[in-house]
């Protein structure tokens, strides 16, 4: 509708303008009128242009409203001028006029040689430019007091050395200034509907990055949600810049510096955006996502050396192309069924379809109008669709996730019933096996402690047949023991009774040294009958001594007395009681050895046995035959020493193979023929000796040459 | 007239000097005394000696009766002295071994003196 206007206007009043040199506005539609006709252009600077006299006909004409980049004689030297001359009837004096200003660069504004208004500074402190940027709205009064010709002359210049970032494809207009009646102005601010789509915006991205850095911060295996909180943050910042660009910053500098974050951010949250989505869908980074990432540095290059291809790619482009790759995965991803993919394909579609409108309703438009009303909807719709996507997403996965979470409870439910029946069953099972198993230990104690009653009173009889057995074997070698001095008293009884008649008979004749002489020897038999009764009586009392249990009683003994008595009843019962005995024996004892306190059966019992055993092992290699020469012979000998008494019993018998010098020791352990040793003789012997009496008993035996037991027992 | 009584019972020697102290006295005849079989060999071996019986135990200690009866027996096969042997009461088996190896006459211990008096004086 405008630019018909203009088009009608242009063409009623060229012709004359052109005669005049003056351009004819006859009248302000409401939404104003841009003065983009009849500009002149001049390089250089001199305040003469300012005058409405000034005659400008040599100057170039131009329209200043284009983008400043396309005038080069703006960047050819520091300053210019461009003027305005324009006619006015009568009933413009009646208006309150107004100029909406928009410009890159700085600018010094005369109305008829006046100043009336100034934008930015041509020179600073430093006399460098300082180029302004009017945020939105920004208006000057046009004071025209007069019909007729009026001169409009601006002074201008650029900053150069800056980047201007073309955001929208809104060219950089170098100056527009828009004429309007000033009761007009505030349909230009109060229609700026703009902030509360942003602001909806950020709120809506504000609400997201909070949901999606909880979800991750909860679930940091899931790396999708820290993409997603990323990308919203990286649009949240993006889009806080862009709705305070425009309204709260006029210094070019800062516009566009702000701009170019609002570029790289946008980029950015994109790139956050495709990565959440390789992430959902599983998909591998591929060529694309690395062609897309090199696209992105370009652009940043582009942004910077050529601001205005730098945005279109960096931004516009960048921004389909990725909604385009996330649309790809998607629908990859729904061929294979995989469940939400359709609503992130739907949510990249929406933003590619409505980024689209935004740009046929508002490319390069830089003023407010319905069409940029549409567009704000437009892009508002693009920017929510891909985070209501991902919000729809994200609650279908969560329902999912219950879902399945409420299945896996039932389930796990089931089965901890399962395993709660299971377990009692089992612990009833245990409780019975638990009854059972304490019966039969119970009765299988009951059972042991009956074989050990049974074992110990076999213990007992072995024990005692073991000490009749040597008995039995003495009982020979003790009537021998026995009968010889009783012989001797019987013997010497008799002489002496016969020594008494001869005694009488000399004493008859007075013969009285023959009487003396019987006298001594009748003396002498009633000694040794003295002597040989004691020694039967000794033997019988020994005899009892062995038979009977031992007392345990310790008593001061004389071991030389007790091993001459055990060696020689060993030997005179072996003798008595094996065929062909024959054997010498000898007997080293020490002299002075002192009383040692001991139970004299249990040594006495030791000592038979190792008599016993020793002339048993002579007879044995005598019977062997092997040597013609060879001599059986026993020899018992007693030494003292600082750790006690040492008596050896040694034989020269066939000796104890090496593999069987530790079995001796051991119960019924026993090399004799059966029935003939219990196998228990060394075992007590061993327990009298080490338990009984602190002592030590052990064997020194080399096979064939013979074997001595040595015990050793401690004084006290 | 000599006599070896061996046995390893010294004492033998006071009863044998008193039993026959007449004998002794009248020298009819002489005793010589050994306590072991060994120690009985070497006085038989001694040229001079004039043993014409010898009076051994049997059980001793080193060389048995029996044996000093087979070594006797060995030494002297031409004009061998006599050997009784005394046995302790009921002992068979050596009376029987002895009796193989040539004993001439068995002794009861304990010694019946006036029997062996009698055959001494045979």
């Amino acid at each position: 509708m405008r630019y018909f206007t203009l088009f009608l206007l242009f063409c009623s009043f060229s012709s004359f303008a052109q005669k005049q040199g003056f351009f004819p506005i006859d009248s302000i539609p409401a939404n104003g009128l841009v003065l983009n006709q009849g500009w002149k252009l001049q390089v250089g600077d001199d305040p003469e242009w300012a005058q409405s006299a000034y005659d400008d006909t040599q100057w170039a004409a131009i329209d200043p409203t284009q983008d400043f980049k396309n005038i080069p004689e703006l960047w050819e030297s520091r300053t210019v001028w461009f003027r305005l001359k324009f006619r006015v009837d009568s009933s413009f004096t009646q208006k309150t006029l107004a100029c909406l200003v928009a410009q890159t660069g700085a600018s010094e504004v005369f109305l008829n040689g006046k100043m009336i208004g100034s934008f930015g500074k041509i020179a600073d402190q430093n006399g460098k430019v300082l180029a302004y940027t009017p945020r939105n709205g920004t208006s000057i009064g046009l004071p025209l007091h007069q019909s007729g010709a009026q001169v409009l002359a601006v002074r201008f210049a650029v900053q150069k050395k800056l980047p201007y970032i073309v955001f929208a494809d809104r060219p950089n207009v170098a100056l527009s200034l828009h004429l309007i009646e000033a009761k007009n102005l505030g349909r230009y601010l109060l229609n700026d509907l703009t902030p509360y789509f942003e602001f909806g915006r950020l709120g809506l991205y504000l609400i997201l990055a909070v949901i999606h850095f909880a979800l991750f911060r909860f679930n940091k295996k899931e790396k999708a949600n820290l993409y997603f909180f990323l990308y919203t943050l990286a649009f949240l910042f993006s889009i806080f810049l862009i709705s305070i660009v425009y309204r709260h910053f006029d210094l070019a500098a800062t516009r566009m510096l702000l701009l170019s974050m609002v570029s790289i951010l946008n980029g950015l949250g994109l790139f956050f955006f495709l990565q959440a989505a390789y992430q959902i869908f599983g998909t591998t980074k591929g060529y694309t996502f690395w062609f897309l990432s090199l696209f992105f540095g370009v652009s940043l290059i582009l942004l910077y050396s050529n601001y205005h291809h730098g945005f279109n790619i960096g931004f516009n482009l960048l921004s389909i192309l990725i909604s385009f790759e996330t649309g790809r995965i998607a629908w990859l991803s729904t061929r294979k069924k995989q469940r939400g993919a359709g609503i992130i394909l739907a949510g990249s579609i929406g933003f590619v379809v409505f980024f689209c409108l935004f740009y046929l309703f508002a490319w390069g438009s830089i003023d407010p109008g319905p069409n940029w009303i549409w567009g704000h909807i437009a892009i508002n719709l693009g920017f929510i669709s891909i985070p209501v996507s991902v919000s729809i997403y994200l609650a279908l996965e969560s329902s999912f996730a219950s879902q399945s979470l409420a299945e896996k409870l039932k389930e796990v439910e089931l089965l901890s019933q399962r395993t709660l029946a299971q377990e009692l069953e089992k612990q009833a099972l245990l409780a019975t096996q638990n009854e059972t198993l304490e019966r039969q230990v119970a009765e299988r104690t009951t059972e042991l402690q009956q074989s050990l009653e049974t074992l110990r009173s076999t213990q007992t009889q072995l024990i005692q047949r073991e000490k009749m057995a040597s008995l039995g074997e003495l009982t020979a070698g003790i009537a021998h023991e026995i009968q010889n001095p009783l012989n001797f008293v019987n013997n010497f009884a008799e002489v002496s009774s016969e020594m008494i008649d001869e005694l009488q008979t000399e004493i008859n004749q007075g013969n009285t040294e023959e009487v003396q002489s019987i006298a001594t020897d009748l003396k002498q038999n009633l000694d040794k009958i003295n002597h040989h009764g004691k020694r039967a009586s000794s033997i019988v009392k020994n005899m009892l001594e062995h038979s009977r249990t031992s007392s345990g009683q310790k008593t001061a003994t004389d071991l030389n007395t007790l091993v001459d008595e055990c060696l020689r009843l060993s030997f005179h019962g072996l003798r008595a009681q094996v065929k062909g005995f024959q054997a010498d024996y000898a007997l080293e004892l020490a002299e002075q050895l002192p009383l040692v306190t001991l139970v004299s059966q249990d040594i006495g019992r030791v000592l038979l046995n190792l008599f016993n055993n020793a002339f048993y092992a002579v007879d044995q290699q005598q019977k062997r035959g092997g040597d013609k020469d060879y001599q059986p012979k026993v020899i018992a000998s007693s030494h003292l020493s600082d750790q006690g008494i040492e008596i050896r019993i040694s034989d020269n018998g066939s000796g104890i193979p090496i593999a069987l010098q530790d079995k001796i020791f051991q119960p019924f352990f026993t090399t004799k023929p059966s029935g003939e040793g219990t196998g228990l003789g060394l075992s007590l012997s061993y327990d009298i000796i080490t338990k009984g009496h602190q002592g030590n008993l052990r064997v020194e035996s080399v096979e064939g040459r013979g074997t001595t037991f040595i015990i050793e027992l401690p004084l006290k | 007239m000599s006599i070896l009584v061996v046995d390893d019972e010294t004492d033998i020697r006071a009863l044998f000097e008193q039993k026959f102290r007449k004998e002794i006295r009248d020298k009819v005849f002489t005793f010589e005394f050994a306590h072991s079989g060994e120690a009985a060999l070497e006085l038989l071996k001694n040229k001079d000696s004039n043993i014409i019986l010898i009076l051994s135990d049997i059980n001793m200690p080193g060389m048995s009766g029996l044996e000093l009866l087979r070594r006797v027996r060995g030494i002297f096969p031409a004009a061998p002295p006599k050997v009784f042997m005394i046995t302790a009461y009921g002992d068979k088996e050596n009376r029987e071994r002895a009796n193989v190896l040539g004993a001439d006459d068995f002794l009861t211990k304990p010694i019946d003196f006036s029997n062996l008096k009698e055959k001494l004086h045979e």
